[in-house]
């Protein structure tokens, strides 16, 4: 064998050992990126994740409305503690990011786990506007009963956290909707405080 | 606008709307169960039980077609005496049960001072005058499927249901139980239940009607 053709190989295997090192990090990057809609709503949290909140503010109780696990088509208060922020609109924003992502059993959920709040608003008459994501109409079971759960829980967990929230619109994607999900009537305000449907 | 209706003469008609339809399917199972589709088999194996009952039945579409809410609404506001019953099958709920719901819009009213000749109803506003009769069909109704349908509530609730909105007549919206089943013939076998069940309260609310509006 040529010194040169020992030359040729010793570099082709250096290179094959500096590829294989550099394929097994890429995989293991590769494995710890979340999927591209994972990434995405993760991406969407953070945009609108209230300014301000930190994980060092004080722990206030909170009153969350998920459905009764028995499935029996009623709205259970729970209450958990949260950093809250002092501003009305800012506050609005984590507790109903709360009300999403915290939800203790699948069974308890009324809002799907990938629904992005956009903004929040509240004029100084007490009227609320909240912006969510289309998966507020594309990922809620379609039906009166899941329906009504879905914005009574919103309407309901605002009431009993927000007592500055007199009535509340609901926008998907900005836009205003007939309806939630082909059922429940979107197009007009809620009005809070109200008392419940039996 | 549109002019509200008396049940003067009595109620005679129902008029039977099967949720959905067209590009709207509605809810959707997991094994490709589709409300739209469902609910229009339902609704054509009631059809024959409330015509031996007397009553005149007016179905809001016959086959795969997308109607609107007002379309579906103005079948039953063209109709003297109607009763309007809005036929659909949740996501959500036990097998076999059913919910019976009247209208509740959320307490908002849009302002509406303009001048309006007596006896007109504003569109958007054409179920408000109805709503003490919805109550009481819903009622009616909710019982008599508790009775046939185990598992189903006793009591009706109400919600804003947009369908109901615009229905100058009494009117509730029935929801069954579910499009998560595994098989349309647990639910297509529901329909002589529920067609029972909605004739009996249509009997017992057409002896006992309300002061028309």
């Amino acid at each position: 064998m040529s010194r040169t053709l020992k030359i040729v190989l010793v570099v082709l295997v250096v290179l094959l050992v500096a590829a294989a090192i550099s394929w097994r990090g890429l995989r293991q990057r590769v494995a710890r990126t979340p999927p591209p809609a994972q990434a995405e709503q993760q991406a969407q949290r953070a945009l609108v994740e209230a300014p301000g909140a930190s994980p060092a503010a004080p722990l206030v109780a909170v009153r969350l409305y998920w459905a009764a696990p028995e499935g029996n088509g009623r709205l259970v208060p729970m209450e958990v503690r949260l950093p809250l922020v002092e501003d009305p609109e800012q506050r609005a924003r984590q507790v109903l990011n709360a009300l999403i992502v915290d939800a203790p059993s699948p069974q308890h959920r009324t809002l799907p786990l990938e629904l992005t709040l956009l903004a929040f608003y509240l004029l100084p008459d007490g009227s609320a506007v909240a912006d969510f994501s289309h998966d507020l109409a594309t990922v809620t079971p379609s039906g009166i009963l899941s329906e009504q759960l879905a914005v009574e829980s919103i309407a309901r967990t605002l009431e009993a956290n927000l007592p500055a929230v007199r009535r509340l619109k609901i926008l998907i994607q900005g836009q205003e909707q007939e309806t939630l999900a082909g059922h429940l009537d979107l197009s007009g305000w809620i009005e809070l405080p109200r008392s419940p449907t039996p | 606008m549109l002019p509200a209706q008396s049940a003067e003469g009595g109620y005679r008609t129902v008029v039977l709307d099967p949720g959905h339809g067209g590009a709207d399917s509605g809810a959707r199972g997991g094994t490709g169960l589709v409300e739209k589709d469902l609910v229009l088999r339902i609704a054509r194996n009631i059809v024959p039980v409330l015509e031996r009952e007397g009553w005149r039945v007016v179905l809001t579409r016959q086959g795969d077609e997308l109607r609107s809410f007002d379309e579906r609404a103005a079948v039953a506001n063209a109709e003297p005496g109607a009763v309007f019953l809005t036929l659909h099958i949740g996501s959500t709920g036990a097998l076999g049960t059913a919910r019976v719901y009247s209208f509740a819009g959320f307490g908002s009213e849009p302002k509406d001072d303009s001048p309006r000749a007596p006896g007109l109803l504003p569109w958007e506003r054409a179920q408000q005058p109805y709503l003490e009769s919805s109550r009481r069909l819903a009622a009616l109704l909710q019982r008599e499927l508790a009775r046939r349908l185990p598992g189903s509530p006793e009591t009706p609730a109400s919600a804003a249901v947009r369908q109901l909105r615009s229905v100058a007549a009494p009117a509730v919206a029935l929801e069954l139980a579910s499009v998560a089943v595994n098989d349309a013939r647990a639910l297509e076998a529901l329909a002589p239940a529920l067609a029972e069940a909605i004739a009996r309260a249509l009997a017992t609310f057409r002896v006992t009607p309300e002061q028309a509006p």
